[in-house]
């Protein structure tokens, strides 16, 4: 199990170049968030524990990347663990729909969230390039939860 | 008998003399008729000698020395590809130049600055806070709090900085806040960051002279930034009568999008101390 925590921490750094440099690159506006659907698939994967260690880790490495206060980026991970570890017992997180719409229903959510704490007054110009954002997080989710699923099958064979 | 031959002898030199003079004004065209044959005849007969020759040159040339065509082809496509790449780079190069010349005459321009160059590593993992990380950390002479510019003018200040890169945090950004002036009428202001493209300049009395289009520029009084970085332009004004303050919006010199080089900006006074 050590194993694919290390190597998921390992894939988080691939995701931050993805994320901070590649997205941005392309479209300067964008963000798709590939943490959320490494969520998910810890969550099916893995027990409580092991995957809350994955998270906390990750979500720090996450906040070496952002301006936002110390601790924001962390928080709003572990959150997002918890509310989908509670909808574990509830929907049916490996169904590929679901994942994808929890996955956008997530990233909007945290994106409003901050927003609304901020007090932003987003323009359109600024609204579009984050409701693309859901919409690619969204459908990323599933293949993030499929990488997790093959990394601990491999570790397991 | 030599008499008798001399009339005949004549008469087939006039005829001969006739044709010659015929053929000299140009009259051959009539005679055609009897050199086209001739002509014709040349032509088929040449065509039968050096078919053979032209069928084992066409043979030579069109297939035996092709064989290396295929592989010579594929050189030259490759050839191609790499001129290709070799222009894109040119391209590059040659903007990176016309970037490099402006971060060096903005060098130039400020002297009593020292300036320490860098490159944008990384943006903002989420896209509500707006910071960047540059190449350049402690090792290269950024400490935290250090003003970080472009040569079109301010971009932000330091958060943290580790041996070899430096969290910036741009001036858009909701947390940032910047003491400023109006260029012309020296109005002093805060330039506060909205989260978005656009920067809000606050505390300004709704008495003050204010237009649209001014330049607003640091006013130094924190210590961070040094007075008279361009920071934008006056791009919306909203009054008030029933408050305080005017509502300004202002438009940031440099487009935080497209940044690629910056420099921290050092004294050379603080080096002294």
């Amino acid at each position: 199990m050590l194993r694919t925590q290390i190597s998921l921490l390992g894939i988080i750094f691939l995701a931050v170049f993805i994320e901070t440099v590649l997205i941005p690159d392309v479209w300067s506006g964008l963000r798709i968030d590939l943490f959320i659907g490494m969520i998910i698939g810890i969550i099916i994967q893995m027990s409580f524990s092991e995957g809350l260690a994955v998270v906390i880790v990750a979500s720090i490495i996450l906040q070496a990347f952002s301006g936002a206060r110390p601790g924001l980026i962390p928080m709003i991970y572990l959150c997002t663990y918890l509310i989908v570890y509670l909808l574990k017992g509830i929907v049916y997180l490996e169904n590929v729909y679901t994942q994808l719409i929890l996955a956008m229903v997530i990233y909007i959510l945290a994106a409003s969230s901050l927003v609304v704490s901020l007090d932003l007054n987003l323009t359109r110009s600024e609204v579009i390039p984050l409701a693309t954002g859901a919409v690619l997080t969204g459908l990323i989710s599933p293949l993030m939860v499929v990488l997790v699923d093959r990394l601990k099958k491999a570790y397991e064979a | 008998m030599e008499h008798g031959n001399t009339p005949k002898i004549i008469l087939i030199a006039v005829a001969l003399a006739i044709v010659i003079v015929l053929l000299s004004l140009g009259q051959y065209r009539s005679l055609s008729f009897g050199l086209n044959p001739v002509r014709e005849g040349f032509f088929i007969a040449e065509k039968v000698v050096t078919a053979p020759f032209q069928f084992a040159y066409d043979l030579w040339t069109d297939y035996v020395a092709l064989v290396n065509t295929r592989s010579e082809n594929k050189e030259l496509k490759k050839n191609l590809e790499q001129a290709r790449v070799r222009c894109m780079t040119m391209q590059e190069l040659k903007s990176e130049n016309g970037r490099l010349r402006i971060m060096l005459d903005f060098r130039g321009e400020h002297p009593d600055f020292k300036l320490i160059p860098a490159r944008l590593l990384s943006q903002d993992i989420t896209n509500v806070f707006k910071t960047v990380v540059i190449d350049r950390g402690g090792t290269s002479g950024f400490l935290a709090n250090m003003a970080v510019v472009s040569p079109l003018g301010m971009l932000g200040r330091t958060l943290t900085v580790s041996p070899h890169t430096s969290q910036v945090l741009l001036i858009t950004d909701p947390n940032s806040a910047v003491p400023a002036i109006i260029e012309e009428t020296r109005v002093k202001g805060i330039v506060k960051g909205t989260g978005t493209n656009m920067l809000s300049l606050e505390y300004v009395r709704t008495t003050e002279l204010v237009q649209v289009g001014s330049i607003v520029v640091t006013s130094g009084l924190e210590g961070i930034f040094p007075k008279g970085l361009r920071i934008g332009r006056i791009a919306e004004i909203k009054r008030d009568p029933h408050k305080i303050f005017i509502k300004i919006m202002v438009s940031p010199c440099v487009e935080m999008s497209k940044i690629e080089g910056v420099f921290g900006v050092g004294s050379y006074a603080a080096d002294a101390d």
